[in-house]
């Protein structure tokens, strides 16, 4: 093997962790059968397998960026993505071994899922190749659309994980397609090569090369507009969150998400933001975007305000982040010229506001399978009063759902304010109004949730459906204390936070 | 000759989805979708690429149709007559489409003007895709992942398709 091999071996070494622990699971499970042991057995896998990978990312030094196996660009960027997305799998397998819905199917071949969707959410965001990004795609949504199903009992369930394929094959087939035009154009599958054929053509190929960049890139939008749950490719977010298991849903949002948004930066940094630039392109593309921006977050936020099932309120408001999320890249987009440092203030803005939902929604789904695992309650009306009686997870929700409105002093905060600095810095005043206007509505429909936990109900203590706590559900309470702690102390020292997200931008 | 080929294997693609798209039984459909692939299939070869178009009528004349043959013969009762007018209000949503990608499609085409096209010669394109698959610099990852890929979904698929045994604990 030579040591060049070797260097690109170890740039994928958290993959390889998870890769290793997929492999383990599976053999565990054959070995062991499906008593408590192969449960035990294959959770501890799976969880140690996120632990290597994790710890493997850490000892990467990205300071100079480097390409692996001609396919990857293991970079700050890609570390942070992978970062997130690994500890959220982490978090995710944890509740998914206090939840008790899974049992419909065995437990055991959930893990090998869940670390697939997480292995392509990695090779996804690290990527720059468009054969690469097509099978990270397929590897984070196949077993996506699995785990979607996991309830078999669950009509909701099933319908969740047909939903989820159909939408889902439809909008890989649309942006293979959006490829297929782009490799027609450039004769390449790297990003970089396409930005220059992309401006040749939007510069030089008149009216129809006009059409054939139009074309691919709405196609290609469709695609990752998808994965983010954006307007108007959102319309499987509601159902399949509110149908699938609860950990499912919380990879969904948190992994899922961000595996698109890192997707989506890299992608319009690559082939529109290259070493040439066509502006009228750009501002064209720029404003449609900030346009999809708003009309998401509206959207998802109206929505929301009239849904009482908490996980279906969840849903909307993911579609609302989504709109915050694109804020930032239509910032990225309408910076002009060789203006690389506007650019950069878009890409930082969200980032940091993605950082800061992965903590207020991981949290708030951790909060939510609790009250489900503990009182059986999904809708505000079996909320009442239950704040009073589990007064530690009421308060960490009350804490995550701040966040998520963007309350001080929360992590939240510092997100939504990097986001309408950002807008406002680049000249998109009327998106930052807009946004604020959102912010509003969202305080007003998360804000019944606590209202829900603890003001409303009598005062006769509820069944608890479960009488002991085990160690397991110990531990999960105590990593949402963990994400809870987080929340608070990057909503007042977000200097470390801000230093990591410099250190990663493309 | 190219441009002979061209037109009859173009011809039986073009053909095999009008018939695909208006036929009323849903079995004479995928058979009609045989001769697309088929149709297309032909078209690679016409480009030279052998194993491409070998691939297609291996994997999807061989294999994805036969697998939507039997789909549709499981899942429909009669045989599956589709009623046409539950749809007839997409049409022009799905004409504005099919208009918006004629325009690109002349986009495509006037790239490509200019550039002389001439029937290769079938020379064999295995060995130099063979090649790639196993160069760390080419194919190689992608190919590693792809077996992954499938690993995965087949554990999924049958964890999906398996019956549930009533009362198995842990079940």
């Amino acid at each position: 093997m030579s040591p060049e091999m070797l260097t690109d071996l170890q740039a994928l070494m958290p993959e390889i962790w998870l890769v290793a622990a997929i492999v383990v699971t599976l053999t565990a499970d054959l070995i062991l059968g499906h008593g408590r042991t192969a449960r035990t057995v294959t959770g501890v896998v799976a969880l140690a397998g996120v632990v290597g990978a994790l710890l493997a990312l850490g000892e990467q030094d990205t300071s100079v960026p480097a390409r692996a196996f001609g396919v990857l660009s293991v970079d700050g960027y890609a570390w942070f993505f992978r970062a997130l997305i690994i500890s959220a799998t982490g978090l995710v397998i944890l509740y998914g071994i206090i939840f008790r819905g899974l049992e419909d199917r065995t437990r055991n071949e959930f893990h090998p899922m869940l670390l697939g969707a997480a292995f392509g959410g990695c090779l996804l965001v690290s990527t720059d190749n468009l054969l690469m990004l097509v099978l990270g795609m397929e590897m984070l949504s196949l077993p996506s659309y699995i785990m979607a199903g996991w309830q078999k009992r669950e009509r909701r369930s099933a319908e969740a994980a047909l939903k989820y394929l159909v939408y889902g094959a439809l909008a890989s087939g649309l942006m293979l397609f959006g490829f297929s035009l782009l490799y027609g154009m450039s004769g390449s599958l790297w990003l970089p090569d396409i930005g220059l054929a992309i401006t040749e053509q939007w510069e030089l190929g008149g009216e129809l090369g006009r059409m054939l960049v139009v074309g691919s890139t709405v196609l290609v939008f469709a695609g990752i507009g998808f994965k983010v749950a954006a307007f108007p490719f959102h319309f499987w977010a509601p159902d399949v969150y509110e149908g699938s298991p609860a950990p499912v849903t919380a990879m969904l949002a948190v992994a899922s998400k961000a595996a698109g948004i890192g997707l989506l930066l890299r992608f319009v940094d690559g082939a529109f933001l290259g070493m040439v630039v066509s502006e009228d392109w750009l501002a064209r593309l720029g404003s449609v975007t900030a346009v999809i921006a708003a009309v998401t977050m509206t959207y998802g936020n109206i929505t929301a305000v009239k849904q009482t099932n908490v996980k279906r309120l969840l849903a909307y408001s993911s579609i609302a982040h989504a709109g915050f999320l694109l804020m930032g890249v239509a910032v990225m987009l309408t910076a002009t010229g060789d203006d690389r440092a506007a650019v950069e203030t878009g890409q930082q803005a969200t980032l940091m506001y993605l950082a800061t939902y992965y903590f207020g929604t991981l949290g708030a789904f951790g909060c939510l399978m609790a009250l489900a695992d503990r009182f059986g309650a999904e809708d505000l009306d079996d909320y009442e009063g239950l704040g009073r009686q589990a007064p530690w997870i009421g308060v960490m929700f009350v804490v995550f759902l701040a966040s998520l409105t963007g309350l001080p002093p929360t992590a939240g905060f510092v997100g939504k304010w990097f986001v309408f600095r950002a807008a406002i810095s680049s000249g998109l005043d009327w998106l930052a109004v807009v946004a604020a206007l959102n912010a509003a509505v969202a305080l007003f429909y998360y804000m019944k949730i606590p209202v829900s936990l603890f003001l409303r109900g009598g005062d006769q203590p509820r069944v608890a459906d479960v009488p002991g706590l085990g160690l397991v559900p110990r531990v999960a309470n105590l990593s949402i204390l963990v994400l809870a702690a987080a929340t608070v102390w990057l909503g007042l020292m977000f200097d470390d936070l801000i230093a990591w997200v410099n250190a990663s931008l493309l | 000759m190219l441009d002979f080929m061209f037109v009859f294997f173009a011809a039986i693609a073009l053909a095999g989805g009008l018939v695909m798209a208006f036929h009323q039984s849903i079995v004479h459909s995928a058979f009609a979708l045989v001769a697309v692939l088929f149709g297309v299939a032909g078209l690679y070869w016409t480009l030279g690429a052998d194993l491409l178009g070998a691939t297609q009528i291996l994997l999807y004349v061989g294999g994805v149709t036969i697998l939507l043959l039997f789909a549709v013969m499981l899942s429909t009762r009669d045989a599956g007559r589709l009623a046409i007018g539950r749809y007839i209000l997409m049409a022009p949503v799905l004409g504005l489409l099919g208009a918006g990608l004629l325009r690109v499609y002349q986009g495509v085409i006037a790239i490509s003007e200019g550039r002389e096209l001439t029937l290769l010669e079938p020379e064999p394109t295995s060995d130099a895709i063979g090649q790639l698959f196993v160069d760390p610099h080419g194919f190689l990852l992608p190919f590693e992942v792809l077996s992954v890929l499938l690993l995965v979904v087949l554990v999924g698929a049958v964890t999906v398709a398996r019956q549930q045994q009533e009362g198995t604990p842990d079940a």
